[in-house]
């Protein structure tokens, strides 16, 4: 009965965690502007995701030792320095993009500018860090994130071509604007596989004790918590795709995005977006925070646990809270949160060589996995991961200059 | 200490995690000291732990940046660093336990000024588990 519950409660967090700003940013930009055309995209990046949680869930049960612990001890100070500055800076700004996705949710809601809320949405996400436990920051907000099922139901409300949707699943070249086309793809990619989410996903394995018991559920939750989050991602790109293609509106402000779901859902619609960006937001800005924390202080071997009292483990509190509160400053500022979001998705799919090819050692390591090392499937989907990371790490900027305006 | 029959230094102690007798993490072990006394075998003699001794594994650039900031701070160049007996090891493991207090170690100053002066007078922040 406990497995179930873990596993029901595991997909719930996978729904929570994969639907964020970015995730939700990057879809309707490419519904809006190719319809259903970058589909493959979200599938690639969801399934990549799945591999990789059920990988670094795998190994922390195993192990007992988190992914960041491994990279320092296996591969050196130097590389995991160069891994921890790429993770880190990348994180930061998803951070940015979080808050700054919460105060627009916050500004729809209220017409108060978003610029006002991001000091208060730091405080708000701090004071849940400060004083919750590591299940409420997992399994609080994803729970509540449910909402987003909404978009589901709006999406087959607005009659799909399933036909049309389905076939959307196989690549496709772009019928005008190349680059802009290649910019979404890696935005999407980006958005989909962010490596504070097996990051944080490892380091929650090892919070919640796992053991060679847990190999089942881990391969459970990361399989299904994120398909059916990549469903509500896909939601999205269909709704945008029959909602604002055919008018022609191209999302230029995340404002915009309240219409979404208005045309399927009548006035309910525009509540529901709100309530869905502000919670998964506000909830993927308590996990990246986390995230940050977990990075220096496993990397750096302090003492860490959000189940912990602060005084316990100063350092680790100390950067959380250091991280939540400099991550408020560009929203504060008035920088959009689409203009960040993009920025950061593309240097999210740009870092993520540093976490994903060190995997391949680590998966297929006897004296770290034991009897649970990599099979075949595993390993090439790890190495064709590896080589898409690598693809994208070459691609991302200049994409970013060619078509991100 | 029992004997170190089959551990190996780079793969098993390099870089792991380190816990003192009370079951805390610390850090790591950032590098080795070994000691040649004539006539005797190399001996691994202390293990280092700190921002200084990290520094010299990253590179030159590294160790002056921190001679820097370490200067402006006015503090010795190897400030922080703790060096501890390797004879303090008791178990070579996923961690290694060392027989220490980890909150006296120079290498732990900063989680005790941050506990001391700045975490430990926000409510809510005292007791073990939350």
């Amino acid at each position: 009965m406990k497995k179930w519950l873990e596993i029901a409660l595991g997909i719930v967090t996978g729904i929570g965690g994969f639907l964020e700003v970015g995730s939700i940013a990057t879809s309707a930009q490419a519904g809006s502007e190719f319809r259903y055309q970058l589909v493959w995209a979200l599938a690639l990046g969801v399934i990549s995701l799945a591999f990789l949680m059920e990988m670094t869930g795998r190994l922390a049960a195993v192990s007992k030792r988190t992914y960041v612990d491994l990279l320092r001890e296996h591969f050196g100070m130097r590389f995991f320095l160069v891994a921890l500055i790429a993770v880190f800076v990348v994180s930061l700004m998803v951070l940015m993009a979080e808050i700054g996705g919460v105060g627009t949710a916050l500004q729809m809601a209220t017409g108060i500018a978003f610029a006002w809320w991001a000091v208060p949405v730091a405080v708000l996400g701090w004071m849940v860090l400060w004083r919750g436990t590591f299940g409420i920051v997992e399994q609080g907000t994803a729970t509540l994130g449910l909402l987003a099922v909404s978009f589901a139901v709006g999406a087959v409300k607005a009659h799909p071509d399933w036909g049309a949707l389905g076939r959307a699943f196989i690549p496709s070249r772009p019928t005008e604007n190349p680059a802009r086309y290649w910019y979404l793809a890696v935005s999407i990619l980006g958005a989909s596989i962010s490596p504070y989410l097996y990051l944080f996903y490892s380091a929650g394995a090892v919070e919640d004790g796992w053991t060679q018991d847990y190999l089942g559920v881990n391969r459970i939750t990361s399989g299904l918590g994120n398909l059916f989050g990549g469903t509500l991602a896909l939601a999205v790109i269909v709704t945008a795709a029959l909602v604002f293609a055919p008018a022609h509106i191209q999302i230029e402000r995340f404002e915009q995005l309240g219409s979404l779901f208005v045309s399927p859902l009548g006035r309910a619609g525009f509540w529901l977006f709100v309530a869905t960006l502000c919670i998964t937001c506000f909830g993927a800005t308590l996990e990246i925070a986390l995230s940050i924390a977990y990075l220096i202080a496993q990397g750096f071997g302090w003492e860490w646990s959000e189940n912990l009292r602060p005084a316990r483990n100063s350092r680790f509190s100390t950067v959380y809270t250091v991280a939540i509160l400099v991550a408020a400053i560009p929203a504060a500022l008035g920088i959009s949160a689409l203009s960040l979001t993009n920025m950061s998705m593309v240097l999210s799919a740009a870092s993520l060589p540093f976490t994903v090819i060190p995997l391949i050692a680590l998966m297929n390591d006897g004296n770290v996995m034991g009897r649970h090392c990599n099979g075949w499937i595993s390993n090439i989907a790890l190495i064709s991961i590896s080589v898409l990371s690598i693809a994208l790490f070459f691609v991302s900027l200049p994409l970013q200059i060619t078509g991100g305006g | 200490m029992a004997a170190l029959d089959g551990v190996q230094l780079v793969h098993d102690v390099q870089d792991a995690c380190l816990c003192d007798r009370n079951g805390r993490r610390i850090g790591r072990v950032d590098a080795l000291a070994l000691t040649l006394t004539e006539g005797k075998p190399l001996r691994v003699s202390t293990i280092l732990i700190g921002g200084a001794v990290r520094a010299e594994r990253v590179g030159t650039w590294m160790v002056r940046l921190r001679g820097a900031i370490a200067a402006m701070l006015h503090h010795d160049r190897d400030f922080g660093v703790s060096r501890v007996p390797f004879s303090a090891v008791r178990v070579i493991g996923g961690t290694i336990e060392l027989d220490v207090d980890g909150a006296t170690l120079p290498s732990s100053r900063l989680e005790r000024w941050l506990g001391d002066h700045i975490i430990g007078h926000i409510p809510g922040s005292q007791g073990e588990n939350k």
